[in-house]
């Protein structure tokens, strides 16, 4: 045994050239298929869109009626007079340079969705990612405490949970909190919006404002998909619990405490990976609605006005924002995938 | 993802670990006298050393009571009751008896990791020192320290996660404070002593690159990493291939020897025990019925007891003679050079070279006789199975079915050659759909080809006395009836049609050692009563030779030898068959102790491309002569008759096989 | 010895699995509780109509937004509305919304998850993409986008485009479920027997999916009425003079701080029926799941 061969043997080098090239080629193909999916959702959106909404509807219901010259100019100016794929290549040749084309009032698209985009970003994250690790370690929990008076309480909890709609818990929770509010005799957590319009707070006076108004609808967004995830997790971490794994572990030395923690959880996440990724285009449906709630101005909220305005444009944005980000999301999953689980990985080292 | 049923719990709350630890301290005696009935062939096997060193584990009064549920209405299960053992130093002990007798509930209760919901009474000493009622906290350290356990299926105990390497450091660290550079040195170490070739760069693969027989080697490994002083090993060898068995079981006899630690071997199979065990404990429902010294019990003229029984089965089918010959008619099946390449799978788009699962594969079956497919798993003898019953046009060469050629089928042949060629599964569970009544299932071929109501009914009455299933069965879902009886009812199902050839794939090597017998007796009285021809494939040197007419071996594809079973199993000319008779154990221990045998290194799988494809396992290449060795890595061998007067081929370059096999 | 007791066949002969399905479902606290709330729901909206005086639409100005009373037990809406009353409309559209699109889109996923996992290749590409597309939609967007279309049109149309929307996931599970099943080998064994697509479809690969479907069934009835709640909260879906859950839950939340019944009895009518579906899902899968443990 040379030092060499163990020190190499410790370190595990794992990537080397045809690897990488591998993974660059499956990275490729899967941005490919995803691109395609994500470019194929937006045209749906915008297609519907199109068809179903009537931009100049209110152009011409004004009183008086404006003279048919400035419909006309105006149906020109949204591109109506041309055939609907086109359109939509149009307002895609546009994306590469940043323009996401104009709403039916004439601004660029553009200039609003990207600071929509990280309101909505920074909301949903936190909700997200509060939920997960809410809802993994209710999961584990209730596995390991399984047909105990808690896991019982958690289950019926989380349906619950589960049947409230999104727009009422956001009102029980201002309800809830209401009572709190007035009690301090001061506005601990907000309701609505995402800062306190005019002040000026700086450094860590804004952050804590900002956190102040970010409380209550991240709570909104996480609850739910907490109760989800939880349900998922229980039954994946019992199914470890069952598993021949755990019992082999154990029966090398490990205490069942150990056994669980190092291996056990391990194995139990990686079925969460692929439901994370899975359930978040549904999942986003609550913040639109949230957003709506707690009055943040942010894509949902935008995607609620792009429909109420009868905005194609703003609807395919959002829709391709939200395709984007679910693609993305699986991608990840993908490769989180891939780093805990080496027979997805499939590198052969013989 | 979907079900989170009520899943028991491995150990909180339900399993109660309540120790009785007084009865082998305070009254020897009546433990003793409560011991069965084996006292006096104890006193045999035992002789006078055991009085002067102390049991390394005692055992008495060990009961596991699985717990019901009364809301599903599970009643309580009595897996072990009142079992005593005791296992010296150094000294292995088997454990046999047939599934669900106990014997592996027993094992787990040794190191106190019963699954499910359980209740464990009786003592257990380890070095005098009760485990019973140890918490959980000193039984871990008990656990992979003093005793290690190596499980059935490898691939279900080792971590799917992480490298081979780690998990042996994980299992050296639990209990020796050392480094992990050290621990993943001595794991490397370790790898090298099960014999796992290039341990460093192994140490860093993950179990699903290993194969079966490498597999549970490394699970060896992470059993003996603590240095125990017991070895419990659970059924080590049964999902592992003959010729790889010998090689893990030697292993584990030499770790034995070398280390000086005992070994509680758990095995259902008696030429397992009767080869290298020292004393035997035969179990069922729970209890131990005969202990005893492996020599005076196996090789007693007439065993005694259930072992007896269990002996009798097997012996019954070593000693059977070979088949009768069958009288033979026109040929009923004709293969002739049969290929079929997979594409490899791709991972991460790296491409690999095609499987070659079946690579020019020819044979026979007359109508009226027998002929097995004889082989390891991975030999293509399933996937030739397959070919022919897809009954189209192979990849490559051509299958005549009753004077068919399969790749001329018009669409009415083919639904008429569907009635002709029918197949028995190796296990029914599988086969047979669970949702389906016994009546059904025997039915559907019948249905699938629209036969009338009346007829259907009478032929399933006709067919269950045919297979000897009492009447009443059809009502029943299989999932109530016992393996023995499932089979029966898939052998219904392939009947129902009255077809000419029947397709037998490991039609027994499901099945309980006692039932085998009786199952093939069955099938071979039907082939005589109904003149049907048979292919039958096996790895089962024993069953081949009961029930086969003529046999072609397969290796990666290709038939090695092939001509007369009783011909090729007595007087074997490739050495990969002789390997294979080798292989299998007999229970007679002085016999089975004291004969050579050839052993073939290395695990199956590994395709030199050119050449022959037996050379990097073969044990006559290395002392061949310069020109044999040459032929044997340029060119493939033929099958050529080994002697003028035999209807036996083996494709094999050397010359003077029988000479060299014998010198070796 | 070597015939092996035959005789021994258990003593009950019946059909031992659908008898104890019912048992076990009764013996389990969460399903008695969610059929017994479900009981009572569907008994209110069936018979509400014919319990009060008032229907949704009546108007008593007299009593606007009049608290809990003997005479209007959850109290009045706006413009004088009894908010039982409008409940249990709502209540009625919810649940008949809940059960068709769940059928509907059971039906639709067992479809498409079949032929896709039973025939593969490229009908399974071709699918699986047109699921993959759907799932990243929401259908949300979708239904609000095309709402204005469907606003004059009967509500069916919004069941069907709900749907439409939410067959997705199951149908991803049926696909994977049968490419399982297609692997098991009583598959294998009834193709070699001569079987066709149809027959193996039938026989063997829809019995084994029965239960998931019951299962998924219920999932997709709580998730169509929370769809619908949605979308009418956001005046996309059921529109006035009609009201759904959904819409009332809209009306009321302006005043949950100052007048809490009107917001809180559509919102307590909704979660309690949801719940109820999802108690009874759940216990139906474990009884399923207890059921296919004794079956094998």
């Amino acid at each position: 045994m040379s030092p060499d061969t163990l020190g190499a043997a410790a370190a595990g080098k794992r990537w080397n050239g045809p690897a990488v090239r591998r993974v660059a080629a499956w990275l490729l193909r899967q941005l490919a298929w995803r691109g395609g999916l994500c470019l194929a959702a937006a045209f749906t959106a915008y297609a519907l869109a199109s068809l179903s909404f009537d931009p100049l509807a209110e152009l011409r219901g004004q009183q008086p009626r404006p003279p048919q010259a400035v419909i006309d100019a105006q149906a020109r100016r949204l591109g109506l007079d041309t055939p609907l794929p086109r359109r939509f290549v149009e307002w895609l040749a546009g994306l590469p340079r940043g323009d996401f084309g104009e709403t039916v009032g004439g601004r660029p698209v553009a200039d609003e969705l990207w600071r929509r985009c990280g309101t909505s970003l920074r909301l949903f994250l936190a909700g997200s990612l509060l939920a997960i690790v809410l809802g993994v370690s209710a999961g584990l929990w209730n596995a390991l405490r399984s047909g105990r008076a808690s896991d019982q309480f958690f289950l019926v909890g989380s349906l619950v949970l589960l049947s409230v709609p999104v727009f009422v818990l956001g009102t029980v929770l201002k309800m809830v909190w209401l009572p709190v509010n007035e009690a301090f005799g001061t506005q601990l957590l907000y309701f609505s919006g995402e800062t306190t319009p005019g002040s000026d707070h700086t450094g860590w006076a804004a952050a804590g404002d900002r956190l102040r108004h970010l409380a209550l609808p991240t709570l909104a967004i996480a609850l739910p998909q907490a109760a989800f995830y939880s349900r998922y997790q229980r039954a994946a971490m019992l199914d470890v619990l069952g598993s021949d794994f755990l019992r082999a572990a154990r029966a090398k030395g490990l205490r069942r405490g150990q056994a669980v923690l190092r291996h056990g959880v391990r194995l139990a996440l990686m079925p969460m990976v692929a439901l994370f990724a899975f359930t978040f285009g549904l999942h986003l449906t609550g913040g639109v609605f949230t957003e709506r709630i707690f009055g943040w101005s942010g894509m949902g909220d935008w995607l609620l006005h792009g429909i109420q305005a009868q905005d194609a444009t703003i609807v395919a944005s959002v829709t391709l924002f939200i395709a984007v980000l679910v693609v993305l999301a699986g991608l990840l999953a993908d490769a989180v995938q891939v780093l805990l689980d080496p027979r997805v990985r499939g590198v052969e080292r013989r | 993802m979907r079900s989170d049923a009520e899943q028991p719990d491995p150990e909180q709350p339900g399993a109660k670990q309540t120790s009785a630890q007084q009865p082998s301290t305070e009254q020897p005696g009546a433990a003793e006298s409560d011991a069965v009935t084996t006292d006096a062939v104890r006193g045999v096997a035992a002789g006078s050393d055991a009085a002067e060193e102390p049991a390394l584990l005692e055992v008495a009064g060990l009961s596991v009571t699985f717990t019901g549920d009364r809301r599903t209405r599970r009643p309580d299960l009595r897996a072990v009751r009142e079992v005593n053992l005791t296992l010296r130093r150094g000294e292995c002990l088997a454990m046999v008896g047939e599934s669900g007798s106990g014997k592996s509930v027993t094992a787990s209760a040794l190191i106190g990791l019963v699954p499910g919901r359980a209740e464990v009474r009786g003592s257990v000493r380890l070095a005098g020192r009760e485990l019973l009622g140890l918490d959980d906290r000193e039984m871990s350290r008990v656990r992979g320290d003093r005793i290690g356990m190596v499980f059935q299926d490898p691939l279900a105990a080792l971590l799917p996660v992480t490298s081979v390497g780690r998990q042996i450091a994980e299992a050296v660290r639990v209990h020796r404070r050392v480094s992990r550079a050290a621990a993943l040195r001595r794991a490397v170490d370790l790898l090298d002593q099960v014999g796992i070739p290039d341990a460093a760069r192994r140490a860093r693969a993950f179990p699903y690159e290993f194969s079966g027989g490498m597999r549970q080697r490394v699970a060896i490994a992470v059993a003996i990493a603590g240095d125990p002083d017991l070895l419990i090993a659970d059924e080590p060898t049964s999902a592992l291939d003959t010729t790889v068995q010998a090689g893990v079981l030697n292993l584990l006899e030499a770790l034995r020897k070398d280390r000086g630690c005992s070994l509680l071997l758990i095995t259902h199979d008696l030429g397992v025990v009767a080869r290298s065990c020292d004393r035997v404990a035969v179990m069922r429902d729970g209890r131990i019925t005969e202990e005893g010294g492996v020599l005076p019990l196996l090789g007693a003229a007439v065993p005694a007891g259930h072992l007896g029984e269990l002996l009798a089965a097997t012996r019954d089918e070593e000693r059977a003679a070979p088949a009768a010959p069958s009288a033979a008619g026109a040929p009923v099946l004709r293969v002739a050079g049969l290929r079929r390449h997979y594409r490899a799978r791709q991972r991460l788009g790296r491409a690999a070279p095609p499987v070659r699962a079946v690579d020019g594969v020819s044979f026979t079956v007359l109508a009226g006789q027998s002929l097995a497919l004889l082989g390891e798993s991975g030999c293509g003898k399933t996937t030739t199975l397959h070919e022919i019953l897809r009954l189209a046009a192979p990849q490559s060469g051509r299958i005549d079915v009753l004077g068919h050629d399969l790749s001329r089928l018009t669409p009415r042949d083919r639904r008429e050659l569907r009635r002709q060629v029918q197949v028995v599964f190796q296990d029914p569970a599988a086969s047979l759909d669970p949702r389906m009544r016994v009546g059904d299932i025997i039915a559907e071929p019948l249905d699938i080809q629209r036969a009338s109501a009346a007829h259907r009914a009478t032929r399933v009455e006709e067919l269950l006395t045919m297979v000897e299933l009492p009447p009443g069965t059809e009502r029943l879902r299989p999932g109530l009836l016992s393996g023995g009886q499932r089979q029966r009812v898939a052998i219904a199902r392939a009947l129902a049609t009255k077809p000419r050839l029947v397709l037998l794939d490991e039609p027994v090597s499901a099945l309980d050692a006692s039932l085998r017998v009786g199952m093939m007796r069955l099938l071979d009285n039907l082939r005589a009563t109904m003149g049907l021809s048979y292919l039958l494939v096996s790895h089962d040197i024993q069953l081949v030779r009961r029930s086969a007419d003529q046999v072609a071996v397969l290796y990666l594809g290709k038939v090695v030898e092939h001509g007369p079973a009783w011909s090729v199993l007595e007087n074997p000319q490739h050495p990969y068959t002789r390997a294979l008779v080798d292989a299998s154990p007999t229970t007679d221990p002085a016999r089975e102790r004291s004969r050579e045998r050839v052993v073939l290194l290395g695990d199956p799988h590994a395709t030199p491309g050119v050449g022959c494809a037996f050379r990097p396992r073969c044990p006559l290449f290395p002392v061949s002569d310069e020109a044999t060795r040459g032929s044997c890595v340029t060119s493939e061998p033929e099958l050529r008759q080994t002697h003028p007067e035999k209807r036996q081929f083996a494709a094999c370059h050397s010359r003077q096989l029988k000479t060299i096999i014998d010198a070796y | 010895m070597t015939a092996e007791p035959s005789a021994a066949l258990p003593a009950r002969a019946g059909d031992v699995r659908r008898d104890s399905l019912a048992l076990r479902m009764l013996r389990d606290p969460m399903a008695v509780v969610g059929a017994l709330l479900l009981a009572l729901l569907v008994g209110l909206a069936v018979l509400g109509p014919w319990l009060w005086p008032y229907d949704h639409t009546t108007q008593r100005p007299e009593a606007m937004l009049a608290e809990p009373s003997a005479k209007h037990w959850l109290g009045t809406a706006r413009l004088g509305e009894d908010v039982l009353a409008q409940c249990v409309r709502g209540l009625q559209k919810s649940l008949v919304i809940g059960v068709l699109v769940a059928v509907i889109s059971t039906a639709l996923a067992t479809a498409v998850g079949l032929a896709a996992g039973y025939f593969g290749k490229r009908a399974d590409r071709a699918l699986m993409w047109g699921v993959d597309m759907l799932l990243i939609l929401p259908s949300f967007l979708v239904v609000a986008v095309i709402s204005p279309t469907l606003r004059d049109r009967s509500w069916l149309y919004m069941v069907l485009v709900i749907a439409l929307f939410q067959w997705t996931l199951t149908a991803r599970v049926i696909r994977a479920r049968t490419l399982s099943l297609r692997g098991r080998q009583f598959v294998g064994a009834a193709r070699y027997m001569g079987a066709g697509a149809g027959w193996i479809v039938r026989k063997h690969l829809v019995p084994h999916l029965v239960p998931l479907l019951v299962i998924d069934c219920t999932l997709h009835v709580s998730a169509a009425i929370l769809s619908e709640a949605g979308l009418s909260y956001f005046g996309f879906g059921i529109q006035a003079p009609d009201v759904s859950l959904g819409s009332l839950v809209a009306d009321g939340s302006g005043s949950a701080l100052t007048y809490p019944w009107v917001f809180l009895a559509p919102v307590g009518f909704l979660v309690v029926t949801v719940t109820g579906v999802g108690l009874l899902g759940e216990a139906l899968r474990r009884a399923l799941d207890e059921g296919e443990a004794h079956a094998v």
